[in-house]
């Protein structure tokens, strides 16, 4: 049973993991309706900074969190006003491209600027452990879960409750509709990307301490994160988080006892999953099912 | 005005093209010219693998000393490498580009076991050198007779694993083993030198053996079952990012085996140090093999090698982190490189440089050891034995540096 449990915790661990990044896509998503292959990378690209300014500007933790937070905003915005929004007329796939590119420039300029040398992050949190009836429930751990969870919440309330919210909801779903409310549509998607590029910075700074820091440590996590946010909706951030627990403790639990999957097939797994859910729920987990005229 | 520059230009572009493959087919060796000698390799600077960056910048920095000190029979060694990402689909394309569009002289120093196994029948087909492969895959050493232009240096890992399964049986006979291993040809070289090593006697000590795949995710799950299955020496056969992951879960669970044996190729200090500032206290005692000296331990500082690698990490490689033993590998098989050159004399052709490779004697009985490996380390090749370095020491890591705990041992027999 311990056992059991075990394999449970360290699976809600990586799973908001996974979540963390899944958020980050779903907000995009929600604003633009594009999805970003480049969040894992602007992820780790502000990871990057706040390690600089702890390591060579010899900031401590938090305040260096929060500097970087507000630089992912500022270069969210920024990598929306020179790369996506002279993309505006084209189409998704255009933007989607554009992403990509992104990505890999990304990647290229952390290894350029900062050598792609393994790095160890800190963590903000004790790295000792709580021990339940025989289970090992990291400090470290719990800390990104609750940092994910606080994150959603904070979102959830933003899209439901904040004016600022319903505009860029109203802006993704119908762009020509809220702009003759006067809804200033081409701001707030700038703004989305922002508040993306946090998420992304967050989730960044969450990683790090576990897969150690290198210019590639966000690709695996992203396809996970994919994987996650479909699974969950990609309209939905509390569906992007449960998404990537879900998918967690699923993968955990799958290795563990089910003998022919070997670690080879976990992604394989997660993607059949994937598959199976979208079979039978297009709209993921928790996605609502949406209804186009044409 | 501005036309007239672009025309010089363009003029000096042509020139400077014509000059370069002129000098390239005056000469019948590819990557030969009177002044100059190309080798190139593919290596991990991005990617899962890309721990291992600093070895090509050790490398470079050997060359570079030995370019302004002379050369090689004259030439100069212009060494390039390339990112791979430890992706042997890009190892494929760069290695082409490398035969076909540079015409490197010799392949050197190419990292990975994959990566270096999805060239290696090309270059055997083109009768290209693939020199000193940065992995210690067996097979590299191993499988000579059908690969003739392939050779390693390293220890093998199944010579490391026969080792590491030779001082358990002998010193902790009763003990039980949890394996974690990569679940590839490195892993299972690993595993099988162990098995080995442990003799048929010792091999029920081996309780449980977990692999894992390089996709990204931390071994969380292998290690809970390891932790479970009551074993109470740990061995580690993994690349630097799962191996540091697997030390700081194991910390988490709580789980303190009361030995950690750790591949030679993760347990460095660079890579134990982000573990143990990663959370785990699991680091202190952990006991691997070592062959080069140690840039990390005091303890060698006197020695010549030392000094001279301080030296030309300083003046060639000035931002590199000299303390970390990756830079003093790849000075050491840069080394290694520059005597078999030599040795391949002033009429350079592939086919020379393989049989000088093939016949080294860098001994300490020739009076021509390699001065960067541990003293007493052989470099040799002869005939049926093709396992350029064999011996290694066991160290355990204890306060950030590497203490020995044994004298050499030959991984391959004797």
């Amino acid at each position: 049973m311990a056992q059991f449990l075990q394999t449970v915790v360290s699976g809600l661990a990586l799973g908001s993991i996974y979540g963390s990044l899944a958020l980050a896509l779903v907000l995009i998503y929600k604003a633009t309706e594009v999805i970003n292959f480049a969040q894992g990378e602007m992820a780790m690209f502000t990871t990057y900074i706040s390690w600089a300014l702890i390591t060579h500007h010899g900031m401590s933790y938090w305040p260096a969190f929060f500097v970087t937070l507000l630089i992912a905003f500022a270069g969210g915005i920024g990598l929306q006003t020179v790369v996506v929004r002279p993309l505006a007329r084209a189409s998704v796939l255009t933007v989607v491209m554009a992403t990509i590119a992104l990505l890999v420039i990304l990647n290229g300029a952390a290894a350029w600027i900062w050598s792609p040398q393994l790095q160890f992050y800190p963590s903000p949190f004790p790295t000792s452990s709580w021990v339940i009836g025989g289970v090992h429930i990291s400090k470290q751990d719990a800390g990104t879960f609750g940092v994910v969870a606080a994150c959603v919440v904070v979102l959830a309330l933003f899209f439901r409750f904040t004016k600022l919210g319903l505009a860029m909801r109203a802006g993704a779903l119908n762009p020509a509709a809220a702009r003759l409310m006067g809804v200033r549509t081409s701001l707030l998607l700038a703004l989305g990307w922002g508040f993306a590029a946090v998420l992304g910075a967050v989730s960044g700074m969450m990683v790090a301490p576990t897969f150690f820091l290198t210019p590639n440590m966000m690709q695996a996590v992203l396809i996970y994160a994919f994987a996650a946010a479909v699974l969950g909706g990609l309209e939905s951030p509390v569906g992007a988080v449960t998404g990537g627990v879900l998918l967690g403790v699923m993968l955990n639990l799958i290795t563990q006892y089910v003998t022919f999957v070997t670690p080879d097939l976990q992604l394989p797994v997660a993607l059949g999953i994937l598959l199976v859910v979208l079979l039978i729920r297009p709209s993921g987990l928790l996605g609502r099912a949406v209804v186009r005229r044409v | 005005m501005k036309k007239t520059f672009l025309l010089i230009a363009a003029a000096l572009a042509v020139s400077a093209v014509i000059v370069v493959t002129a000098g390239a087919t005056s000469s019948a060796t590819p990557g030969v010219t009177a002044k100059s000698i190309l080798l190139e390799g593919t290596f991990p600077l991005s990617g899962p693998a890309s721990g291992y960056a600093p070895i090509p910048v050790g490398m470079a920095a050997y060359f570079s000393y030995v370019n302004a000190h002379g050369g090689v029979n004259g030439r100069k060694i212009d060494f390039r490498y390339e990112d791979d990402g430890y992706n042997p689909a890009n190892t494929v394309q760069i290695t082409h580009k490398f035969v076909e569009q540079d015409h490197a002289f010799a392949l050197v120093g190419g990292l990975g076991t994959e990566p270096q196994q999805a060239v290696r029948d090309y270059l055997n087909q083109n009768k290209v050198p693939q020199l000193f492969v940065s992995t210690g895959a067996t097979t590299f050493d191993r499988d000579f007779t059908t690969n003739p232009w392939t050779l390693g240096w390293q220890p093998d890992y199944e010579a490391e694993g026969s080792i590491y399964g030779k001082y358990i049986a002998k010193n902790f006979p009763t003990a039980k083993l949890g394996i974690l291993f990569q679940d590839d040809d490195y892993g299972n070289d690993y595993l099988r030198g162990l098995k080995a090593g442990l003799t048929q006697q010792h091999l029920p000590q081996i309780i449980d053996a977990e692999g894992y795949a390089l996709s990204g995710n931390p071994p969380a799950t292998q290690v809970a079952k390891l932790k479970a299955s009551g074993a109470d020496i740990f061995l580690i056969f993994a690349t630097p990012t799962p191996t540091i992951q697997a030390y700081v879960i194991s910390t988490k669970l709580g789980w303190h085996p009361a030995h950690i044996f750790t591949n030679s190729v993760s347990a460095t200090d660079a890579f134990l140090t982000i573990a143990k500032k990663s959370g785990s206290d699991n680091t202190d005692g952990t006991i691997t093999v070592n062959y080069l000296l140690d840039p990390a331990n005091p303890l060698y500082n006197k020695t010549p090698g030392m000094k001279a690698y301080r030296a030309i990490m300083a003046k060639y490689a000035p931002k590199a982190n000299a303390n970390d033993g990756l830079n003093i590998y790849g000075v050491a098989k840069a080394w290694t490189t520059v005597q078999v050159l030599t040795a391949a004399g002033k009429n350079l052709t592939r086919a020379g440089l393989m049989k000088a490779a093939r016949n080294m004697n860098f001994t300490v009985k020739a009076k021509k050891a390699n001065p960067y490996t541990l003293p007493g380390v052989d470099v040799r090749t002869k005939g049926n034995y093709q396992f350029p370095i064999a011996q290694v020491q066991l160290v355990q890591y204890q306060n950030n540096t590497f203490k020995p705990i044994s004298k050499l041992i030959n991984g391959r027999g004797a």
